[in-house]
């Protein structure tokens, strides 16, 4: 009996371990599949957050800025040109533009951050160059929203609007000899740009005709954008014409003045002249003594001849004072004209008057002699 | 086997058959059989430690995996949003740096700053609307000029209090003058001044996130009282001045006694200063937070933002600017954040603050009469 309980034991034992050892296989075979388990749990947070965490970074506004930011770091301004409301630029082109902004930008660093923005819409960036703002952008809120899991809706923004400081339209007023041809910056300004013609200066009818010097002025008016444009006028011979600058953004053809170098060479004589007309006027000089100034023939000669003088009364005493002379203009080797003022003083039959006498003479070298050949009273 | 051996034990039954000797407690079989269930329990027993012990490494390793793929994974944006987040704690600042190099930390804060002007508030641009010459009352009309909106976004929620009569708004305290003792909690502040309400204040001494809440740091005025002298690292300020306009900036103390402050509190940044939005470069981390700002016709809006919580991560500063314009805030201050956040109302605390305690123990308050 006691054999048999021993045996039975045994059996139990042995039976026991078996059951055990196949127990343990289950649990571990159980143990590997929650591994397993825990493995692929592991793979899908890992893959969750990699995609959440991409699509979080894709998302973020600094990469909608990074695309407007990209053009001015690497210099595209050409794809800049396509970004901004250039509808200002109506006589400089693309290539102006692009030029103009790298001659602006070249060699210097340039950076951009975001300012302030008072519209929680809009997220305003500035653009600097070497530290000074000189473009800014903007990037707005689509409306979309993209899921980014556990970090929320993130608000899905788009480029708004680029605007440098670059163009600041200025419109400009040019006056050039008629006929002529108007460039800004190499390009021809068309007629439509035209505001005014037929315009006189004081040298018309004054000039002989073979005189190639205009006297008829138009007036063109035009806007451009891109800081200080070039501005050439060309006459019908394609000949520089040259242009004053007056202030205030007008251009204007101007004769050659040359008061600086002509005044000294001129101003005795013309101012010779004016007294002796002067006197003239009063009966102090002769006729010919103001006639041996004039070219002969010519309309201040006539001018001259024909003057009235019956009624006049030789003054007791005359005198002179603010003489001057100035605006020399050559027109030629041959031809200029200068302005003349003085005050003459006369005393006539114990009456004093004093006369403010103005006028613009116009000379001609005759041998190794300049005669007055025109002569145009100034009103003042 | 067994069944075999279940068959020999003793049967309660009384067909068992007789001659079968019931088993006795020194018989090999009873010896073997209670060794076998020690063996099975002790089995069973390490199976499920095994199983418990490896689910909690999976989920402390899934953890530490998931902070780390943040902090070092593909968005810098949301690496430098974690480590914003945590340094601007109290408890958890040291964690950051156990994911990454120190340089890589100091790289993201860095990467992420808050630019405000110089600028003084231009009182001008406030209006404060004539007041009511009789007092209120009762509590209703009183409620009339105050009213509380929810504002949510993508990672929080919090809770607006508008109140349209400045001159309720003014600053309480724990005690005056401040001691070593504890401070108290925003609702006992509140019932201190019999006030109805209010949100947490501003800055106070909490080394390690150890403080009582007892002493403030920074500008304290109470009612027309000094209480506390700028600075103690906290030199920007939300300020009333006795006509009920809202300061926001960097006051001296010569600065604070000339704009004859009513009530101040330091914290910062200053959001927004004359309608001027501060920059945020970045962002700042998203915790709970609180705020206070006044709008063009002088009404005070006071914001509270719950934070780390699974339905409300927190704010940023580049929140709350968005959503003082929105309530248009002509001047905005950053009040004390974090634990610290709440607002109560009628002895009620509106939020979900983060102590299961109630609200924190604080040495000051922005309170509503």
């Amino acid at each position: 009996m006691a054999n048999k309980i021993k045996r039975q034991a045994k059996q139990l034992k042995r039976y026991t371990n078996r059951r055990l050892i196949w127990r343990n296989v289950r649990f571990y075979f159980f143990y590997l599949v929650l591994l397993g388990l825990i493995g692929f749990v592991f793979f899908f947070i890992y893959t969750y957050l990699e995609d959440t965490l991409s699509r979080y970074e894709s998302v973020q506004p600094k990469y909608v800025a990074e695309e407007f930011g990209k053009i001015f770091i690497e210099q595209d301004y050409k794809k800049l040109y396509t970004y901004e409301d250039h509808s200002e630029l109506s006589l400089e082109d693309e290539e102006d533009y692009v030029n103009y902004i790298s001659s602006l930008t070249e060699g210097t660093y340039i950076d951009y951050k975001e300012v302030p923005s008072k519209d929680p819409n809009v997220k305003k960036y500035s653009v600097t160059s070497n530290g000074r703002s000189f473009a800014s952008f903007t990037i707005e809120k689509t409306g979309e929203k993209v899921n980014c899991g556990f970090l929320g809706d993130v608000e899905v923004y788009a480029p708004g609007d680029i605007t440098t400081d670059v163009i600041q339209p200025i419109t400009y007023t040019v006056t050039v000899p008629e006929g002529s041809s108007l460039f800004v910056n190499g390009n021809p300004v068309s007629v439509d740009h035209i505001v005014s013609s037929g315009e006189k200066t004081f040298a018309d009818g004054h000039l002989p005709e073979q005189l190639n010097v205009p006297t008829s002025l138009c007036t063109y008016r035009f806007t451009t954008a891109l800081g200080v444009p070039e501005i050439k006028a060309a006459d019908a011979n394609g000949q520089p014409v040259a242009l004053t600058d007056k202030g205030n953004n007008t251009f204007a053809f101007s004769y050659n003045y040359q008061d600086e170098a002509m005044r000294a060479e001129h101003e005795a004589h013309i101012v010779d002249f004016a007294q002796k007309f002067c006197m003239l006027t009063t009966k102090n000089a002769l006729i010919n003594n103001v006639r041996a100034f004039t070219k002969p023939d010519s309309n201040a000669e006539e001018y001259i001849l024909g003057l009235d003088r019956t009624w006049l009364n030789k003054a007791e005493s005359y005198s002179f004072a603010n003489i001057e002379t100035c605006n020399y203009v050559a027109f030629s080797d041959s031809i200029f004209s200068c302005e003349v003022r003085l005050d003459y003083t006369s005393i006539t039959k114990g009456k004093e008057n004093t006369y403010h006498w103005a006028s613009l003479l116009f000379l001609e070298k005759n041998g190794d002699k300049w005669l007055i050949y025109d002569i145009d009273f100034l009103v003042e | 086997m067994l069944r075999q051996y279940r068959d020999q034990k003793p049967s309660r039954r009384s067909e068992q058959p007789k001659k079968k000797r019931l088993l006795q407690k020194n018989d090999p079989q009873m010896i073997e059989m209670r060794k076998i269930r020690s063996r099975w329990h002790w089995g069973t027993f390490r199976h499920i430690l095994l199983v418990f012990f490896t689910l909690i490494l999976a989920v402390a390793l899934a953890v530490v995996l998931a902070a780390g793929q943040i902090f070092n994974g593909p968005s810098m944006t949301a690496s430098d949003l974690l480590v914003k987040t945590l340094t601007e704690s109290s408890a958890l600042k040291f964690v950051p740096y156990l994911f990454m190099q120190d340089r890589y930390v100091e790289d993201a804060l860095n990467r992420n700053t808050i630019e405000t002007t110089d600028a003084m508030t231009d009182v001008s641009l406030i209006t404060v609307r004539a007041r009511d010459p009789e007092p209120l009352e009762t509590g209703e009309e009183a409620e009339e000029e105050l009213y509380i909106e929810t504002v949510v976004g993508a990672t929080y929620r919090g809770y607006m209090m508008v109140v349209l009569d400045p001159s309720r708004v003014s600053v309480g305290v724990c005690r005056n003058p401040f001691t070593n003792e504890a401070g108290l909690r925003v609702n006992e502040i509140i019932a201190q001044y019999g006030a109805v309400g209010g949100i947490n204040g501003g800055a106070f001494s909490d080394p390690g996130g150890q403080g009582n809440g007892g002493k403030p740091l920074g500008l304290v005025y109470s009612q027309g009282e000094k209480l506390h002298s700028p600075g103690y690292g906290y030199p920007v300020a939300a300020a009333f001045d006795e006509n009920d306009i809202l300061h926001v900036g960097d006051f001296t103390k010569q600065e604070a006694e000339n704009l004859t402050f009513r009530d101040a509190l330091a914290f910062g940044p200053a959001l927004i200063i004359n309608g001027e939005p501060a920059l945020v470069d970045g962002g700042s981390g998203l915790n709970p937070r609180s705020a206070i700002g006044q709008r063009a016709d002088g009404a005070v809006l006071l914001l509270t933002i719950d934070g780390r919580q699974a339905n409300s991560l927190g704010a940023s500063y580049a929140d709350l600017i968005e959503i003082m314009l929105e309530y248009g805030a002509v001047n905005a201050c950053n009040m004390d954040g974090g634990s610290s956040a709440c607002m109560f109302l009628n002895g009620e605390q509106i939020n979900d603050g983060l102590a299961l305690s109630g609200s924190r123990r604080l040495p000051t308050a922005w309170i509503v009469k």
